[in-house]
């Protein structure tokens, strides 16, 4: 795979590139224009600073922030992540992030399964899963199967944690159907629909189309028809035509949202006032998306058309005038294929879009500079190519900056967490972990989104809710057994010791708090750091290791560090024997090695309860 | 510090540091009691009604055959909205049909049929119908959502992390805010010193009351101390949650050892109160079409007999669905049965605090509140698009009911397409007249004497439909 050349960028001002006046004549506009609207921004418009890291600055760490966001971890080898923190930043980035369905380097070919070998879209997927040829165990393959009600979801969680599909794939279109062009199944969007609305996304991502072409598609697919309701139906009263007396019939719903969901525009252009806005181009947006049939299907496989068919009887007949120029076309297609180039170009979606998409994605803690900066790098890019966007973004002090704060949702931080505690595909088969019972005990489901078109629930939601983190912690003590299995009985072992560098308590620990929470062992307080200790090395809790007879001894930071440092003491004696300790990981002894294994599960289950596990922060 | 504060001021004006988190174990004292204490003071209930309801489907004008008539307008536009045509027997046949006809100064109205219990406290004189309300002129849902619960009508388009009503008014009452429906902006509290900023310190989320405690191990739930593998996971984390220094972590990570203190600090409590307590059938086994809402009324009613334990002055509940553009009556009718109906949820609610904890009724004020309007003629499809202005209800026992500012307002008819708040212009809106501070910062006058300019600063600087508009908005 070919390095990319990562954009210049100018760190004190704000890129002019692509501004452009939407066309029309200003009489036409001022017809209408009553009042220029106040842009809804302060008014010192901040500067765009970033820059990309060096050769220096990208270390491991760097490569697992990246790998968690973008990736929910994925399933790279040590060696491998080693190999991306020793290369060029903009040459690792290339091999990480891409929308392939395979990437073999981030998700290694599974012997027990090579998925790399079957087509992983999520349609392909479910035919390869409900089928004789697939690792799924018999009594669980209908579950799978296209036809299947909510097989699209377990299709997709259990795709986001298996070898040899590309995750990053996965993790994008999860972003792009709940989030940016969310389609919902509360909102009536059948799931024939979302497998194909999911495939066509995700396809034309991954043949890198510019984004507006990627937009451009959603807007006028089945899905969002129905999400939106503007669809023909026979003489069903809803939908958006025209009659044959050219009376208007339809809603602006998707008019609106088309700009503000897809474009990150709202009308407060440089080119144009918020009343033009309200009164022309959302108006005229929906009649451009006029005309669009669904066929419902009865029988055993009823339901809505999955492809819809583009009319041009309940077509307005004509130019339209969207963001200020002319919109010429037969169909509702041929409207939104004028439109969306030129939205992109808009002012205020050049300013918004990379915002929204990143604040989705990686960053709820987004900052002035950081939108100003994002907006810049997007203004950059010759073809609005998201898969470029996201290369440099995830190369650039943009994302490396300790005031980007990624909070985990709840699909996030349990697939995040499963794929962490997973080390082989026949665990996930198993389900071992239990990721969609864990995620939908905790209220959310993929698809189903709490926000409507405004997506699913977001990491700021999961992290302000106390409830879920309560659900969470319970969970670590209720269920943290599942961490804990060695063994099935089928001759499946748990081998932790093949993957951690050594056999040292330490060494071991620290290898957990950078597979969990990608960050560095200097990160990790004394608390953090001998409670962990003391799980993977003795299999029981701090307290009473330290003393039985006290076991519900809280220790604080100062007394772990008084303790270090005064070794004579009976507690420094406790630590440095911890210290001193082997995990047992490596033992010839089959049962040590079992009983190392079972450790480690509390370790995790401990290690998934703690506060850094709910939010990842920048360096 | 702990003699001189209070239990709860412990838990949430002071940063929970080491010597907070172990002085709250020995200050919080047990108090399962047969019967919950009558609640301290007013109580604020915030039910946000998310999507930009279309009051005027939930209040219409008695149809008016004067053409220069804002009611005669309405039916004009609207006539899609109801499927009929475009005279003035249809027009009245469709009031009568849809709609309980009331009267109020002059203004003849109706109130949807399927809002029995409003209707019913109308007449009782119970719920201010506070019209042309102003939020947001950005018609955009999650902006205009971060506003309403915010109560900041000059915020700018990425300033979305302020702090909320609800926290702010528990803030100057030093009271606590409970999020039925998890921790939302209306909840979050003043930064100390970001004033872009927030913190959650004063929120409790409360989904289900009677679930407040962490889980436990086999062994601890029967006093047992031992090894296994759940006890072993509990104890090491909770010796690292109660020792952990927040201050020690992010900030993004700080909130999560509050929260474990407060489950800590309050589970058992809430757990034991309730305990004895039979929560009426009527919330039990409400019949709405959302189970979530269920869940949240059930906990508000639960969360009030908890009222001392969680020093609970305002709750918020998030009542979705509004979002249409189709066929909207029959799904607004839908959304006001179970909100609005007899023996539904507010109803049950109500009802059900009445007869078994009346102060709490007595001292309950609920506000309802979306995050704009919607224009005024209805679209082809049988719907109405974004707009501005709307309609908010503020409804108790302390209310004084009635209309405040105009409810169809002769200004909307005439003006060509020039009326940008007029039916003649296509796009025409309800024109926001009186700034959601405003109705706010009364609000937070009411629940206590003192605080209106605290918890809505500029309540007396935004635009209000005339002078003293909300001056008798309560008994």
């Amino acid at each position: 795979m070919a390095d990319f050349t990562p954009l210049p960028v100018h760190p004190d001002s704000l890129s002019t590139q692509g501004v452009i006046n939407a066309g029309g004549s200003a009489a036409d506009r001022t017809a209408i224009i009553k009042v220029k609207a106040p842009e809804p921004s302060p008014s010192l418009t901040p500067q765009a600073s970033y820059r990309y890291l060096t050769d220096a600055e990208w270390n491991e760490i760097a490569v697992r922030k990246v790998l968690q966001v973008f990736a929910y971890g994925g399933f790279a080898s040590d060696a491998q992540i080693q190999a991306w923190a020793d290369m060029p930043p903009v040459s690792a980035i290339a091999q990480m992030l891409t929308f392939d369905k395979v990437n073999l380097k981030l998700s290694p070919a599974d012997l027990y399964d090579r998925l790399d070998l079957v087509d992983s879209t999520l349609i392909g997927i479910s035919r390869h899963f409900s089928s004789g040829a697939s690792r799924i165990p018999g009594d669980e393959k209908t579950r799978y199967r296209y036809s299947t009600l909510h097989s699209a979801s377990r299709c997709w969680y259990k795709m986001m944690c298996l070898r040899g599909i590309n995750p990053v794939r996965n993790r994008i279109g999860y972003w792009a159907t709940n989030y940016h062009m969310a389609a919902n199944f509360n909102a009536s969007v059948s799931q024939d629909q979302l497998y194909d609305y999911y495939d066509m996304i995700m396809n034309a991502l991954a043949a890198d189309l510019s984004f507006d072409q990627v937009l451009a598609k959603a807007a006028v697919h089945s899905a969002m028809a129905v999400q939106y309701r503007h669809y023909r139906y026979r003489n069903y009263d809803f939908g958006n035509y025209f009659r044959p007396d050219g009376s208007w019939h339809g809603n602006e719903n998707f008019g609106r949202e088309f700009f503000q969901l897809f474009f990150g525009i709202l009308g407060y252009s440089k080119a144009y006032t918020q009343e033009y806005h309200e009164k022309i181009t959302i108006p005229q947006m929906a009649r451009a998306l006029s005309d669009i049939w669904l066929t419902y299907h009865d029988g055993a496989n009823a339901g809505w058309d999955v492809k819809a068919t583009y009319g041009t009887a309940g077509q307005f007949k004509g130019p339209l005038e969207i963001l200020g120029a002319a919109v010429p076309g037969e169909t509702a297609v041929d409207r939104v294929n004028v439109v969306a180039p030129r939205a992109i170009a808009n002012d205020e979606s050049l300013r918004n879009l990379p915002v929204r998409i990143v604040r989705f994605i990686a960053d709820e803690n987004m900052t002035p500079e950081t939108a100003a900066g994002l907006a810049d790098l997007w203004g950059r890019l010759p073809k609005k190519s998201l898969l470029d966007f996201l290369r440099h973004y995830a190369i650039s002090t943009l994302f490396h900056n300790p005031r980007r704060v990624k909070y985990w949702n709840t699909i996030e931080r349990n697939l995040l967490h499963t794929n962490m505690v997973t080390t082989s595909n026949y665990e996930t088969y198993r389900d071992f972990y239990r990721v969609r019972d864990f995620i939908e005990a905790e209220g959310q489901k993929i698809f189903s989104l709490d926000h409507n078109v405004f997506g699913g629930q977001t990491g700021l939601d999961a992290a302000n809710n106390s409830k879920t983190f309560k659900l969470s912690y319970d969970r670590a003590i209720e269920r943290g057994y599942y961490y804990m299995r060695q063994k099935d009985g089928t001759g499946w072992r748990k081998d932790w010791g093949a993957l951690v560098p050594g056999d040292s308590v330490v060494a071991t620990t620290e290898w957990l708090w950078k597979r969990f929470i990608a960050d560095g062992p200097s990160k990790m307080g004394l608390m953090e750091r001998y409670h962990l200790y003391a799980l993977v090395g003795a299999g029981v809790d701090l307290a009473w290791y330290v003393n039985p007879a006290d076991p519900y001894h809280v220790f604080t930071e100062s007394e772990l560090a008084a303790g270090e440092s005064g070794s004579s003491s009976a507690l420094g004696r406790k630590l440095q024997a911890l210290r001193n300790m082997a995990t047992g990981l490596r033992s010839t002894n089959a049962r040590t090695r079992a009983a190392a294994n079972g450790k480690m599960g509390a370790a995790i289950a401990f290690l998934i309860a703690l506060p850094q596990a709910f939010a990842q922060v920048g360096q | 510090m702990a003699e001189t504060l209070n239990r709860r001021e412990l838990l949430t004006r002071v940063p929970p540091t080491l010597a907070t988190l172990h002085a709250l174990a020995g200050l919080w004292p047990q108090r399962a009691l047969a019967a919950p204490p009558a609640i301290s003071g007013k109580f604020l209930l915030n039910v946000h009604l998310d999507g930009a309801p279309d009051m005027r489907h939930v209040f219409a004008p008695k149809p008016d055959p004067d053409a220069a008539s804002p009611a005669h307008q309405f039916w004009k536009a609207r006539s899609a909205v109801y499927g009929i045509g475009q005279d003035f027997n249809s027009w009245t046949n469709a009031f009568s049909a849809v709609y309980d006809p009331v009267s109020f100064s002059g203004v003849d109205f109706g109130i949807l049929k399927e809002a029995g219990w409003l209707k019913r406290q109308w007449d009782l004189g119970r719920v201010a119908i506070i019209n042309n309300v102003f939020v947001s002129d950005s018609r955009d849902h999650v902006f205009g959502s971060v506003v309403v619960q915010t109560g900041y009508t000059n915020l700018g388009g990425t300033d979305r992390n302020r702090d909320g009503f609800g926290g702010r008014l528990v803030k100057a009452l030093n009271a606590n805010v409970i999020g039925f429906h998890g921790a939302t902006q209306f909840c979050y509290a003043p930064h100390p010193s970001d004033p872009t900023g927030h913190t959650l310190d004063r929120i409790i989320s409360v989904e289900n009351a009677r679930r407040m405690g962490f889980h436990q191990s086999n062994g601890r739930r029967v006093n047992r101390v031992d090894t296994d593998s759940d006890a072993v996971v509990e104890r090491s984390l909770e010796s690292f949650y109660r020792g952990k220094d927040p201050l020690a972590l992010h900030p993004a990570h700080r909130n999560f050892p509050t929260f474990e203190q407060l489950y800590r600090a309050l589970g058992k409590q809430m757990t034991d109160r309730l305990a004895p307590i039979v929560t009426p059938e009527a919330l039990v086994k409400l019949a709405v079409r959302d189970g979530n809402v269920r869940n949240e009324f059930r906990a508000c009613y639960e969360s009030l007999l908890c009222a001392d334990i969680l020093n609970l002055r305002a709750g918020y509940i998030f009542y979705g669905g509004w979002d249409t553009h189709d066929a909207q009556l029959g799904k607004i009718k839908e959304l006001v049965t179970d909100l609005f109906g007899d023996s539904k949820a507010l109803d049950s609610l109500f009802s059900s605090l009445e007869a078994n904890h009346p102060t709490a009724a007595d001292n309950m004020t609920m506000l309802l509140a979306g995050e704009f309007g919607r224009k005024l003629r209805a679209n082809e499809a049988r719907g109405t698009d974004h707009g501005i202005g709307n309609s908010v209800l503020v409804i108790g026992k302390q209310v004084r009911g009635g209309l405040y500012g105009s409810m169809f307002p002769q200004s909307e008819v005439g003006g060509g397409v020039d009326n940008l708040y007029g039916y003649d212009n296509a796009g025409g809106e309800i024109q926001g007249l009186t700034a959601l501070e405003h109705v706010y910062g009364v609000v937070a006058e009411h629940i206590q004497h003192g605080i209106g300019t605290a918890v809505s600063p500029r309540m007396n600087a935004v635009m209000v439909e005339r002078g003293g508009l909300l001056t008798s908005l309560f008994k």
